[in-house]
């Protein structure tokens, strides 16, 4: 069942840069340099952006969200992630058995984004962002002869989670109100164990990683 | 079931490339303060989009993939039917799902809208249904039924560049539930996820 990537992939990427082609090709019917108009300085700002950290084994891909505001050169936001799997299963030979479980993991993030340089219609920004969280997983399974089995016990781990990123970014402003961005740098995904886990049990934990990390986006500024 | 893959995407970067060559040649210059607000956009009309998505990975549904959404725009809400391509998971999962697809009907209402109208923050909210498919987990051979989902909804950004063409980013959270069966049982699995993704819209109308 194994199958080629090279082409979803391409398809993937082809998707992704074509709006970001078609932004700059846009751009070039905007105004001349001389008379663009700035970005707006102040303002309550949205973005939405994709980011790839290829050497993150928790995931290649994450979902990014900022609510903040802009106040000249400098943007606050906050933005989080998350997600959550649960399930159950039951199976029968020469018995019965029952598991189910959950994991969850959500980290909340501040960024800040400070404009270094700022020509007409693009700037140069650095970008740093810290996110905290907290990891968990349950689980529970029982085996029984001849009747339905029921979980009695189940084991809980849980983790602390600290996330960091740093990159600079390049901002294009096809628009007073409208940005599309593109930034390359760091992030270091980190774990925090709580409490004892018993030594089987430590290979559960999503392990630490720090990774490139590709961040491309929208920003509108209201 | 490879080559079908293939053609889908083909037909998501067609549909893309097509609207992006038909609709620049009819785009009017920017010129902000003489703009009206009426005619950045087509207020009334009907749309087609094709977007880009990647999530992160969990165990029911794949980490990328891609959409058609066609639908009605009447001036700050768009309704659509659209449909979804998961492509198979990539990288460290102990898993290969077969593709799948899903269909979805989608609602987007621009909450915001800049004074000249080109840029919007918009809100969305879907639900899909999808037909499932076969599962190879750890060598079993799975039959999978979607029993709900994908549902979606998130928010974002919208620029119009010209009247006909918008372009979109947005993030959401989705989720999704299953039942499976094998040879020795069954189970079920559910899964809420961040995701985000890239479109390109392109409509016709007044």
């Amino acid at each position: 069942m194994r199958r080629r990537k090279g082409p979803q992939l391409t398809a993937l990427i082809l998707g992704i840069a074509v709006p970001m082609a078609a932004t700059l090709a846009y751009a070039d019917d905007l105004p001349s340099s001389e008379k663009a108009e700035p970005a707006m300085k102040r303002g309550f700002a949205v973005g939405a952006s994709m980011s790839a950290t290829p050497m993150n084994e928790q995931g290649l891909f994450a979902a990014g969200f900022s609510l903040g505001y802009k106040i000249d050169r400098v943007f606050l936001a906050i933005g989080a992630d998350g997600s959550r799997e649960s399930g159950e299963s039951a199976h029968s030979f020469d018995g019965s058995s029952k598991s189910e479980g959950w994991t969850t993991s959500f980290v909340v993030r501040s960024d800040v984004q400070i404009t270094i340089v700022q020509g007409p219609g693009v700037e140069l920004f650095g970008w740093a962002g810290v996110g905290m969280g907290k990891w968990t997983s349950r689980f529970g399974s029982a085996f029984a002869f001849g009747s339905a089995p029921e979980i009695t016990e189940y084991t809980e781990l849980s983790a602390l989670r600290l996330e960091l990123r740093a990159a600079p970014g390049i901002r294009w402003w096809v628009h007073p109100s409208f940005g599309a961005n593109l930034s390359v740098g760091m992030e270091v995904d980190t774990f925090a164990r709580l409490g004892s886990p018993a030594p089987d049990q430590l290979g559960r934990y999503p392990s630490n990683a720090a990774s490139l990390l590709v961040n491309t986006g929208f920003l509108a500024v209201f | 079931m490879y080559d079908r893959t293939i053609e889908r995407f083909a037909l998501l970067a067609v549909g893309a490339v097509a609207l992006l060559g038909t609709s620049p040649a009819s785009a009017e210059p920017w010129k902000p303060p003489k703009t009206s607000p009426r005619s950045a956009q087509v207020r009334i009309g009907v749309g087609i989009e094709a977007s880009a998505f990647v999530m992160a990975p969990v165990k029911s549904l794949s980490a990328y993939g891609g959409s058609i959404l066609a639908g009605v725009k009447l001036d700050r809400v768009l309704v659509g039917l659209a449909f979804d391509y998961f492509a198979p998971p990539l990288g460290a999962v102990d898993f290969e799902t077969v593709s799948t697809t899903a269909k979805r009907v989608e609602v987007q209402v621009a909450l915001l809208r800049s004074s000249d109208a080109r840029v919007e923050a918009l809100w969305f909210g879907a639900l899909g249904w999808s037909e499932g498919g076969s599962y190879v987990q750890e060598a079993n051979y799975l039959n999978v039924t979607s029993s709900f989902g994908p549902w979606r909804t998130g928010a974002g950004v919208r620029f119009w560049p010209s009247r006909w063409v918008g372009l979109s980013a947005t993030t959401g959270v989705v989720g999704y539930e299953d039942e499976y069966w094998d040879m020795d049982g069954r189970g079920s699995r559910s899964a809420v996820s961040l995701f985000s993704r890239f479109g390109v819209m392109g409509v016709l109308g007044w």
